[in-house]
């Protein structure tokens, strides 16, 4: 029942509207011809009182004279300017000129207003007509010669009556008419737009209860009338406003806990690159630097600033680089290679580099750019060199003993050795090569053990005059035979230590066997024990050939043979000083080296004394 | 009938002894060496038939040797026999480049040895 009495009202005022409208054009159009009008009588007045002026300043004999002329004049001049009649008489009444429209006539028979033909002076009377709605004016003035009164003018101009339908005045209707509508139109969909969002909001807040109680509350809301149910939705589409304000402020909360998050760990992922001890640069797809890690800054000697924005040319100029980058910016299948490795000259003169790189991709799976790795593999190619090389040379040193036990036994068995004593010296020898190449085997075995860790020492109490008589004796024998004097310093109470006298036993017999080898005949070899602090020392030296700086320097590597033709002459597997200083080692202890060449060797030999206990 | 001159280069002393004694019993002339600096002279000065060299040694080694001697025999060919503990690729490559050269693997036999003489020089009796 409400609804029908708001949409009548809406009704209502819409119709006002419309009347209102369409009365204002009538009351405009209505003051236009008013208007009009009054300018069309001006001008009538003004022409008729020109004309009959202009007349009235004639001699009468030029009507007379002229006549015929003078009628087409009037003629014409009716047909332009509206002249319906022309009467001139003279003094006496008797007409000169009579020139008249027939419908001019009409309008003077049926009309007693007229003026009569001696009017005097200028006068001038609208007389109305009654057939087709002209108006006549009649002006009249009397004609003087010689100051006196000769006769009298008296002319008509009918007035056509206004017509509301002219072409200037529909256009000039139909043009009002389009604008008021065109205006009515934008301001009606102006409205609609503005309150479009409004409409939303209050649907969205209001209960969905059924499509149709939504669409009569929004009817509702909208209506004219109903102000105070608008006020009350409006209030209570406040309260929800407010509760959905305060759902959005917690989801924002949410949200920026969640930026929080993903702020810390893109954090935490930049600390990682940082960290690691690779280097990792990232370039869009224009190939300039988007992010660089601590380890390629350190590497380059830059600052961030001075690389990010930067072309990746612009960084590093080697020319393979560039290229092997630049493949990888086409299709995967187009790779030739999966990573490069090469000697930047930006990073280091002489590490080498192995450069990986890969393609990144957005949510899309379009390539946003590269991942690019700079991974420092100098001590890898190092370490490949050095098992190649040590692979080389075991082959050799197991090779060299083989051939010799192989060949020698080939021309025995072959029957091509006659001489007996021949026979002896190639039984010797493969007899010494067989020795050479178990202790080569020893040695490699003790070493392999010593670097895959598995040397396990089997540490006891050792009683230091025990290994120091047992190393002496083994050595004894070979120094004789080069007449070689070996003085003992030991001290009058042996100390006793913990350690594995076995392994010991080897690495010092080993030192004290090269010292017997190295050094020329009849000379002197100082072997000595003393304790020093927490430590148990051996004292080894020699007055041998001692050794270049160059020799001293790597005597502890795998398979070092000083190139010394002293040294060559002397059978050896190169292993015996690094598996020494190995056994030290994992005692704690270290051995310590001093040389001069053509003067002797001083090895010190130091392994500290750790507590023992005696079981009861 | 001229002796043929063999020169054996091993830092090895016992290398040297075995190919000696085998060598010498085909009547060959046996020079030897201990070192491709020392091979280099004897080559200079004797230009031997035959030259037996090992890779591995001090001072100057194998390859170096066949190298600098490759030259000498555009004058008079000889055949080189180089032995090593281990074929690496690139050996294959440097002693296919030079003339009258055979890489030989360690361990080889005297018998072996000899046999590439043969095929070289011909049969001892043929020598001359």
């Amino acid at each position: 029942m409400k609804r029908s009495i708001d949409v009548l009202k809406t009704k209502a005022v819409n119709i006002f509207l419309i009347v209102l409208i369409f009365s204002g054009l009538f009351i405009m159009i209505n003051f236009q011809i008013r208007t009009e009008e009054q300018e069309r009588v001006q001008e009538i007045y003004a022409k008729g009182n020109h004309l009959v002026s202009l007349i009235a300043l004639q001699p009468l004999a030029t009507f007379e004279k002229d006549h015929d002329f003078f009628v087409r004049t009037l003629m014409e001049y009716s047909t332009k300017e509206g002249l319906a009649y022309c009467h001139i008489v003279d003094r006496s009444g008797a007409p000169l000129v009579s020139f008249m429209l027939p419908q001019a006539s009409m309008a003077l028979n049926t009309n007693p207003n007229s003026t009569p033909v001696k009017a005097a002076g200028l006068v001038f009377t609208p007389i109305e007509t009654t057939d087709s709605g002209a108006r006549l004016y009649e002006f009249s003035k009397p004609i003087f010669e010689n100051g006196e009164r000769a006769g009298t003018v008296k002319i008509g101009m009918l007035l056509e009556p206004l017509s509301i339908f002219t072409k200037e005045r529909i256009s000039l209707l139909g043009m009002l008419i389009f604008f008021i509508a065109a205006t009515v139109i934008i301001f009606q969909y102006g409205i609609l737009q503005a309150v479009k969002p409004l409409r939303g909001t209050v649907s969205r807040l209001v209960p969905k209860t059924s499509p149709d109680q939504s669409k009569n509350d929004l009817t509702r809301v909208f209506s004219m009338g109903g102000l105070d149910n608008m006020i009350k939705d409006f209030q209570m589409a406040l309260v929800r406003l407010k509760k959905q304000l305060k759902k959005i402020e917690l989801n924002n909360k949410g949200l920026a806990s969640q930026v929080g998050v993903v702020k810390y760990e893109k954090r935490q992922i930049v600390d990682i690159l940082n960290t690691i001890n690779y280097g990792i640069m990232i370039i869009d797809i224009q190939g300039c630097v988007v992010h660089i890690n601590d380890y390629l800054l350190m590497h380059l000697g830059k600052t961030r600033r001075d690389i990010v924005d930067q072309p990746f040319e612009e960084v590093f100029s080697n020319p393979a680089l560039v290229r092997f980058i630049s493949q990888q910016e086409g299709l995967e299948q187009l790779r030739t290679q999966n990573h490069i490795e090469l000697s930047l000259s930006e990073l280091s003169e002489t590490d080498v580099f192995s450069i990986a790189c890969t393609t990144l991709n957005g949510a899309d799976n379009q390539s946003t750019g590269n991942l690019i790795t700079f991974n420092n593999i100098t001590s890898q190619k190092n370490a490949e060199k050095n098992t190649v090389a040590f692979v080389a040379h075991l082959s050799h040193e197991l090779m060299t003993p083989l051939t010799t036990i192989q060949s020698y036994s080939e021309m025995l068995m072959e029957g091509e050795i006659e001489d007996l004593d021949t026979q002896k010296e190639f039984f010797n020898t493969i007899n010494k090569e067989t020795k050479r190449l178990t202790r080569l085997i020893k040695d490699l075995l003790s070493l392999s053990r010593i670097e895959m860790g598995s040397l396990t020492l089997n540490k006891d109490i050792v009683k230091s005059d025990s290994l120091f008589t047992d190393c002496l004796v083994s050595v004894e024998g070979s120094a004789k035979k080069k007449g070689i004097v070996i003085e003992r310093h030991a001290p009058d109470n042996f100390p006793v230590f913990m350690g594995d006298k076995d392994q010991l036993k080897g690495a010092i017999i080993n030192i004290l066997g090269n010292a017997v080898k190295y050094t020329p005949q009849k000379g002197v070899i100082d072997f000595g024990l003393r304790k020093e602090g927490g430590n148990i020392l051996f004292d080894i030296s020699d007055t041998g050939y001692g050794m270049s700086q160059e020799d001293l320097d790597h005597i502890f590597d795998k398979f070092y043979r000083s190139s010394d033709p002293k040294v060559q002459d002397n059978q050896g597997t190169g292993l015996g000083l690094c598996i020494a200083s190995e056994i030290i080692n994992l005692h704690g202890g270290r051995i310590e080296v001093k040389s001069e060449l053509g003067k002797g060797t001083y090895f010190i030999i130091s392994i500290p004394m750790e507590e023992y206990y005696i079981d009861d | 009938m001229t002796t043929k001159t063999a020169l054996i280069v091993d830092d090895e002393a016992h290398i040297r002894r075995v190919l000696e004694v085998k060598l010498k019993k085909e009547g060959m002339q046996v020079m030897m060496a201990s070192n491709g600096q020392e091979a280099l002279s004897l080559i200079q000065e004797n230009r031997p038939d035959v030259v037996i060299t090992d890779i591995n040694m001090p001072i100057m080694d194998g390859k170096t040797l066949c190298i600098q001697t490759n030259p000498l025999k555009k004058e008079k060919t000889f055949l080189t026999i180089v032995v090593t503990a281990r074929i690496e690729p690139q050996d294959n490559v440097w002693v296919n480049a030079l003339q009258d050269t055979l890489l030989m693997e360690k361990p080889f036999s005297p018998m072996e040895i000899l046999q590439k003489i043969k095929s070289y020089c011909g049969e001892p009796t043929e020598w001359n």
